[in-house]
């Protein structure tokens, strides 16, 4: 049962990184994207190599992650600088497709469709650790340099870009470089989301980095509250731990477990949308989240 | 002789290969009042775009006051005193109009000082701005928010003012009572004022000068009284 515990802590607390590194485009900077999940597997990729090639040191590995992911970002901040809205959308989940194919092809890196298995546990100063530890400080570093961002000159103009991209620009503010900025960020952060992944599982493979994922994540943001600091983690930890806290209610059978997970959660967001459309976390009164 | 505030010269530009401004010259002087029509995609907007850094031109150069700005970006015009009024408005719907009007002095620099003095500068062209300053600016009028855009503008003391289409979604009362006191800086300050426009009459009524643009090249330039209707309907 602690096994268990700290296994979905540990998950929740990767994907609570992955929907704060969002929020951080969608939330702040009004950047839609549907690809979150490429750059959630540049970083898993790149930190199981580097444990399988080199040492399994989980800071190495986040560093390479952060890197790779955080470098790639380029692919997403050049379509993002030319469209916006509905065409980002569509444009980002291009991306999504083609990398799912390129995950899947690119064997020597990837390891193709049955991944990269036997990744050596991570260890530190020749100390065996656990991932979950490394997953909240990496979380809460991500959060608290979320939060002093956007309180800084950078993230008030991310909050003008969503708001009014022309105004934004007649203020003289460098819409490019903010927006490449604030791709990297969020891209170098899922980076490091993705090694941490890597090294808990021990295996990774294309299957944890495809459009569903980016789509969960995505729904993560939104229920717990676009544009606000805490409302990704609440997205996370419901969305990851209320399906999990279903299969111990005693009355449901094994066998069903899954439907009535599936009943609950598509239940639970169309409710959610109606009756708090700003997230749980998000303000009402402004009819936009804030932090 | 006036001095020259926008002098752009051989200015080409497009999107994708395709080009929207072809060859275009254009002189603003100081304390002018310059008006620019022509029809919807004639390449105006996109003018506007390039003289304010927002768009790099494939071709050509400008200079502002006969300096070529090392870095011609929205940043360093704004610095040598051009500010632009975006057109659709361009105010923050969740901000107040004072939030914006900290937002925009906060921008360009200004100090916490000389804040004040720059909003009653503001106020006192523009006085209507008092009696919704505290509210969002996604629950004005669209007469409201074009104030505020205006307004922010002002806020930086631009030397030359680019003003995109301010008219769209106004009564030509409203227009009216919005560019009188905009033009009227010229005189009590000695702003220059491009003007993009498609409310013809009362944009004639306040402008020294008009360039008709067709298809991203000027096809007439003169004084406003040259254009009667009938070759207002030969130009358009």
């Amino acid at each position: 049962m602690i096994a268990y515990a700290a296994n979905l802590a540990t998950i929740v607390a990767i994907f609570a990184i992955l929907a704060a590194t969002l929020n951080f485009i969608v939330g702040y900077a009004g950047i839609f994207s549907v690809a979150h999940a490429v750059f959630f597997g540049l970083g898993a990729y790149a930190g199981a190599q580097v444990a399988l090639l080199l040492i399994p040191d989980p800071l190495l590995a986040c560093l390479a992650g952060a890197v790779v992911a955080g470098g790639l970002s380029l692919c997403l901040a050049l379509p993002a600088l030319r469209v916006r809205g509905e065409y980002f959308v569509a444009a980002s989940m291009g991306l999504q497709m083609m990398a799912v194919t390129l995950f899947s092809e690119a064997k020597p890196l990837t390891g193709g469709i049955g991944g990269l298995v036997n990744i050596p546990r991570p260890t530190l100063f020749g100390v065996e650790v656990s991932v979950l530890p490394l997953a909240l400080v990496a979380l809460a570093l991500i959060l608290l340099a979320t939060a002093l961002l956007q309180r800084g000159a950078f993230g008030r103009t991310l909050q003008a870009l969503r708001d009014a991209e022309s105004a934004a620009e007649a203020l003289g503010k460098n819409v490019a470089a903010a927006k490449t900025l604030a791709m990297a960020f969020a891209c170098a952060g899922a980076g490091i989301g993705g090694a941490l992944f890597a090294l808990h599982l021990s295996f990774v493979n294309v299957e944890s980095f495809t459009m569903d994922q980016s789509v969960l994540v995505m729904a993560m943001v939104i229920i717990g509250g676009t544009g606000t600091l805490w409302g990704p983690l609440v997205g996370a930890i419901i969305l990851l731990s209320l399906p999990s806290g279903l299969a111990f209610i005693p009355f449901i059978p094994p066998t069903e477990v899954g439907a009535v997970q599936q009943i609950v959660y598509g239940l639970a967001m169309t409710l959610l949308m109606i009756f708090r459309p700003a997230g749980l976390v998000g303000d009402l009164s402004k009819g936009r989240a804030t932090a | 002789m006036t001095p020259i505030a926008i002098e752009a010269l051989g200015l080409s530009a497009g999107y994708g290969g395709r080009e929207v401004l072809q060859d275009v010259s254009l002189t603003l002087r100081a304390g002018e009042i310059l008006c620019m029509i022509g029809h919807n995609g004639a390449g105006k907007s996109t003018l506007l775009r390039v003289l304010f850094g927002l768009h790099r031109p494939s071709a050509g150069n400008v200079r502002i006051f006969g300096d070529t700005l090392p870095g011609f970006t929205p940043a360093a015009l704004g610095a040598a005193g051009v500010a632009l009024v975006p057109e659709g408005r361009g105010v923050f719907p969740d901000l107040t109009v004072e939030e914006i009007f900290g937002l925009a002095l906060w921008s360009a620099g200004v100090p916490k000082s000389g804040q004040r003095e720059r909003i009653d500068e503001v106020l006192e062209v523009l006085p209507r701005i008092k009696e919704f300053r505290t509210r969002r600016a996604g629950t004005l009028s669209g007469g409201q928010q074009q104030m505020v855009s205006i307004g922010r503008a002002l806020l930086t003391r631009p030397k030359v003012l680019l003003l995109d289409e301010p008219s769209i979604g106004l009564a030509p009362k409203l227009f009216q009572d919005l560019i009188r006191p905009i033009a009227a800086l010229r005189e009590s300050r000695g702003m220059s004022i491009l003007l993009v426009e498609q409310n013809v009459r009362e944009a004639f009524a306040v402008s020294d000068r008009v360039l008709v643009m067709r298809s991203g090249k000027f096809i007439f330039e003169g004084a406003p009284a040259e254009l009667d209707h009938a070759r207002l309907m030969e130009l358009f």
